[in-house]
């Protein structure tokens, strides 16, 4: 996860801020604190902010294949999402552009490379996930996504 | 003839912890259509998540009653905003139009905070 962050990074791509807002997250998570003032403020850091963010995690589980891999290593497909999330307020057009530039940016830069620095990897897969997630947009963010499938060889214990 | 046979369209004339709420209806690019309603009950708040792959959203969301008069001829639905006597706005996620009998009574309107 952390050489996507790196590639990612790298891109620079308009509007993200790169050294800052690229972020490695378990499970992102992206919480309204304000309440009334007369409930006291809820603190579950880390919220993402500010935005526009792209989230790089683990989704799902691994896969192993028992008829891959090669006489001395094993062969484990890593799922990473790639998250490209920002507040768009229901706006249907804002910032549309931009958003699909960083989706087809990230997919040719990644689809079918190999990670530089990290040597078990033969293979970076992309996947599409939803372009626009329309129940985010009702709430008022914009949410699209990549899937990596990372495939590595591994030597045993 | 149906069950109920009373004009109930004031009812809201009686509620209790009414405030002061502005709406903003988007219809198209270019047309907004507002109203304000001096009887609007700020109902039970929560908190909600909403997720998309891995990643949570998890929001303040607000019950609002608003008296169908004061809402006129116009109809609450999604993406509508409502702004409070704080300046919170609040936009809808999903709109009601609750009756009894053949009155109007109110329009119950889940909706987000917006930041």
């Amino acid at each position: 996860m952390e050489a996507i962050q790196t590639i990612i990074k790298a891109l620079n791509l308009t509007g993200i801020d790169s050294t800052n807002n690229v972020l490695i997250r378990k499970v992102p998570r992206d919480i309204e604190k304000d309440m009334p003032p007369s409930v006291p403020a809820v603190d579950l850091t880390p919220a993402i902010t500010p935005l526009p963010a792209i989230l790089i995690a683990p989704i799902g589980a691994e896969q192993s294949d028992p008829v891959a891999g090669t006489l001395y290593r094993d062969q484990i497909n890593y799922p990473i999402q790639i998250l490209f999330y920002d507040q768009d307020n229901n706006d249907q057009e804002l910032n549309a552009d931009r958003y699909y530039l960083w989706r087809e940016t990230v997919r040719r830069k990644l689809n079918n490379s190999r990670l530089s620095g990290v040597s078990e990897v033969v293979r970076v897969r992309i996947e599409p996930a939803e372009i626009v997630n329309p129940a985010l947009w009702l709430k008022g963010r914009f949410a699209g996504g990549l899937k990596a499938i990372v495939t590595s060889r591994e030597s045993r214990l | 003839m149906t069950g109920h046979q009373g004009n109930y369209s004031n009812d809201h004339l009686w509620w209790d912890n009414v405030e002061t709420l502005t709406g903003s209806l988007k219809r198209n690019n270019a047309s907004t259509v507002t109203f304000t309603s001096n009887y609007s009950f700020r109902g039970d708040m929560s908190r909600n998540a909403q997720t998309y792959l891995s990643l949570v959203v998890s929001d303040v969301e607000q019950l609002w009653s608003i008296p169908a008069s004061e809402v006129g001829d116009n109809e609450l639905m999604e993406t509508d905003e409502l702004t409070d006597t704080d300046g919170d706005v609040w936009v809808i996620d999903q709109a009601t139009l609750v009756t009894l009998g053949t009155s109007k009574l109110f329009w119950l309107a889940a909706t987000h905070k917006k930041r």
